[in-house]
Parts: C-alpha cells; structure tokens; sequence
C-alpha cells in the first residue's frame, strides 16, 4: 500500500440470477462520506470470479444520463487491459422493506437494510438477487481475484 | 374546484399532445403547460385561502383534492426545478404527478385552526415555484436553483410551524382514510409510473411524521446556516449524487439511499478522506434547515443512540453502520431534509448529509 495511493474499501456481494442461475460477483464501495467512494468503479469478469476495479474520469463520471459514461469505463478499461469479458454489474432497483415507526429504536429492531436487484450479466433480467456478502480477503482467500488498476491501494 | 383541476390537467395534456407531435418545442410545452398551472395553482391557493376553510370540515374527497391540488403546484416547482438542475427533467406532465407528494405532506401540516396563515406563505411559495418553472423554461439555471431553495424553504418552514403546535395529526388521519384521493384521475400513459409510487410512498412517510411530531417522539429539525466543504476530483461535478454513490455503503447512508456529504472545515474533509490525490476542494454557503442534529445529546438522548454507535471505527464496516445507517434511512424516512452528525475521522469534527441537492447554490 503505497502513501499516496487512494485508500479503498468495500465488500463483495455474490449474487444469483433468479431466472438463468447465474451467479457472479460484485464490488460495493464502502466509506464514511461519499467523497471516499466517489468516481470509484468495479467491474466483474463474466467467466472467473474476479474484479476489476479503476476510477472514472471527470467525462466518465459527470456524463449524462450516467449509464453513458459506465460504459465508456468499461470500454477503456477493457482496452486498457486488452480484455473483452468485462462487464460493470448494473443495479436495477432496490428492494426497500419499509417500516414507519417514528420511534427510532422500534424502526432499529425492525429494520432490514436495501437489497440491489442487479441485472443478470448472462440473460440480462433484472433477477439478480444478492445471496452472500463476503470481505476481499475472503472473497481472495476462495480462489477469487482483485486487481486495481490506477493508483489505488484496497483495505482487506 | 374539480373543473378548474382537470382544466389544467387538460390544458396540459393539450400542451402535450403538440410536442409529441412536434408540433412545438419541449420549452415551448413547458412553457404553455406552466401557464396553466400558475393560473390553476395561483387561484386555488386563493380559494383556499379565503373560502377554503369551509371544505377542511367537510373531510371529503373535496379536501383532499383541494389541498392536493394546492400543493402540487409548488411541490411541482421544485421537484421539477431539481431535476433540470440535475439533468434529469423529463417532461412537466411528470410533475402533475409528483404534486401530489408535496400536496399531501403540505396537506398535513396544514390541518386545523392553523389553516390561514400557512396557505399565505404557501400561496407566495406557489408563485415563487411558477417563476421557477417558467425561469427554468427560458433557462436561467441560477435563478432557478435560488428560487428552488426558496421555495423549499417557503413550504417546509410553514409546515414546521405547524407541526410544532402539533396541529398536524387529524388532518394526517383524515389523509390516511382518502388514499384514493392520491389519485387524479385523468392519467395519460405517459404519466411515469415512478411517480405514483412515490406520491403513496410520501403519503405514508408523511402520516408517520405527522403522528410522530404530534406524539412529541420526533426530535425537532434545526437549521444551519454557513459555509460547508466536500472534495471531488478535479472535474468532477462536486453535487452530483451519482448511481454510484447510491449503490455504495456510507456512515448513513446504505446502498440504496444516497446523499451529499458535506463537512464543516476543510481539516474535516481531509481527515475523512485520508488522501487527497487528485482532490478539489470546493465550498458551499448553504442554508439548510430541519436537519436532525445529531451532534446535540438532547437529540440522542430522545431518539436513543449513543455517541459511540455514531463514531464506530473499529470493527467492519457493517458493524460501524450498524446504527447509523437505519438512523439514516429514519431520518429521511421521517421528514428530515438531512443529518449533522459527528465525524468518526476528526474529533470535533462535523458532518452534514443532505438528502438531496435542492439546497446547495
């Protein structure tokens, strides 16, 4: 980890395509602010658990709508590497399970977190279900593999 | 009341039907969709104003109607003026729709005996959102984000004086049993179907908050004034709350919520982010007001948090959120506009999160 580099933190979260069964990784950035995670972006291989992860430009990143600029990350990120089985795991919605306590501790004992329903990388639906959340060294240490592309150091 | 509404609803949809057949330009269409809406939206707030407290007690779809239709023309204002500013302005006829929001959380606050002096301010709020809608057509973007926060600020300060006489929760029941009243009507296809979620979904928050302020368990939002940082990189548009941030794990913010961070010094931003590589720093003098202030202990005290579960840094991070980020989906859930919060990086330090942009300049 060098001292410049920009520090980077995150979990993996496997994820199950309800309708072909596919399953592939993805990367969820993690910080404080969103300052720490901002511009960040991972890409998953569509044969091998692995993930790819870089920042985008200033045009990437400001580009509207931005699904624009995603996907000239992932072509010059492909290019960059000379691959072709890149893909950035598109969420398509959020699951919110909503409770309406107004009594902050009664909201906390009955509150589950978002769920993203990503866009299966393989039949394209919008049945990817999250089905395990694991840490990079985990995700690592079972044969996955990370690598960074830019001046980025990752937190394991 | 019910003719003037769909008057407007028709004039628009006249509107509408030229630009799809390109008989005239989008600005053109805005502009001609605005024009009915000032003219609808301004006599409402009249009407309500001098002769509508006779319909408040009539609790029939008449009242909801009447206050969603009040209410919808400012919340239409800004809601519009945010997604221009964000670039993300997908026609005015969406906003007939997303009217209904603020229509029925204006609706709450203004229940009661508290009616007239609330429907003054609004009415200056509806006209204020008109010159928003009708600046933003010829596009004056600057106008149009003051005018935004302006306006914002002109309905959210009403209600808030409102709910702190807690005066809110009958109105807010009669809304619960008028869900039906959410609806328009005459829809078109076109309609997006984002919207109508989002209008019962506000419905929903905004009962809760309302029961939450009458029953005293909601700590009261404070406002802040001054100068805030944030760092992007060089480039980088500093205020917008990307796909990607939404998608990312924050202190408050989980995946699926999003927000804008902000810091109260430039040495707070630089211990949050550890490098600045590549960094801008840029300032924002901001008004912002019912924020849950969770830097006063009177406020953990009320809600039940400890500083500690604020400032965790030493597990993982779903053990440091573990708090935090429901506090966070609470807070908007319940009709906070944001969060001040202590910084887990710098003692001292503080944190604000904006739940949305609307209130930077």
């Amino acid at each position: 980890m060098k001292k410049n580099d920009r520090k980077i933190e995150g979990y993996i979260v496997w994820i199950e395509c309800q309708h072909c069964n596919e399953k592939f990784p993805a990367f969820t950035f993690s910080g404080d602010i969103d300052q720490v995670t901002e511009g960040l972006g991972a890409l998953s291989c569509m044969t091998d658990p692995e993930i790819i992860i870089s920042e985008l430009t200033a045009s990437e990143w400001n580009s509207m709508p931005p699904e624009v600029g995603i996907k000239k990350f992932v072509q010059r990120v492909s290019n960059l590497l000379d691959r072709d089985d890149l893909i950035l795991p598109v969420i398509a919605s959020y699951e919110h399970s909503e409770t309406d306590d107004a009594n902050f501790q009664e909201f906390l004992k009955k509150y589950k977190p978002s769920m993203p329903v990503y866009k299966c990388i393989k039949c394209g639906r919008e049945s990817g279900r999250v089905i395990r959340t694991i840490s990079p060294s985990d995700f690592k240490a079972e044969g996955g593999a990370i690598q960074l592309v830019g001046k980025l150091s990752l937190k394991t | 009341m019910k003719t003037l509404t769909f008057g407007w609803i028709n004039k628009h949809d006249a509107a509408r039907d030229k630009y799809d057949r390109g008989e005239i330009t989008q600005v053109d269409y805005m502009g001609a969709s605005l024009e009915a809406g000032v003219e609808s939206g301004i006599y409402l707030t009249a009407t309500m104003a001098t002769g509508g407290i006779a319909g408040i007690a009539t609790k029939g779809m008449s009242l909801t109607s009447r206050l969603l239709i009040t209410g919808a023309v400012g919340n239409m204002g800004y809601q519009a003026a945010d997604d221009i500013v964000k670039g993300e302005f997908s026609g005015a006829g969406a906003y007939l729709k997303a009217g209904g929001t603020g229509a029925l959380t204006g609706g709450i606050f203004r229940g009661s005996m508290a009616l007239k002096p609330l429907l003054g301010k609004a009415s200056g709020a509806v006209r204020q959102g008109m010159q928003v809608m009708k600046s933003a057509a010829k596009g004056k973007g600057q106008a149009l984000k003051r005018m935004t926060t302006e306006v914002k600020s002109g309905l959210h300060d009403a209600g808030q004086k409102l709910v702190q006489k807690g005066k809110s929760s009958s109105v807010g029941r009669t809304l619960a049993n008028q869900r039906g009243g959410v609806r328009f009507g005459d829809r078109r296809a076109y309609l997006s179907q984002k919207f109508r979620g989002s209008a019962t979904g506000s419905l929903d928050k905004s009962i809760s908050a309302g029961k939450g302020y009458s029953q005293g368990i909601l700590p009261k939002g404070v406002t802040f004034e001054g100068t805030l940082y944030r760092a992007a990189k060089a480039g980088y548009d500093p205020k917008l709350i990307h796909p990607g941030n939404i998608a990312a794990s924050h202190r408050y913010t989980g995946p699926g919520q999003g927000g804008l961070y902000l810091s109260s010094g430039k040495n707070i931003v630089r211990a949050e982010m550890g490098s600045m590589r590549g960094m801008k720093m840029h300032s924002f003098d901001v008004k912002a007001s019912n924020l849950l202030d969770l830097t006063n202990p009177a406020v953990r005290q009320k809600i039940g948090a400890k500083l500690n579960d604020l400032v965790r840094n030493s597990g993982t991070k779903a053990w440091d959120y573990q708090v935090t980020q429901p506090l966070g989906r609470w807070a908007k859930q319940h009709g906070y506009r944001g969060i001040i919060a202590p910084s887990a990086q710098a003692d001292g330090g503080v944190n604000i999160l904006l739940f949305n942009i609307g209130v930077l300049p």
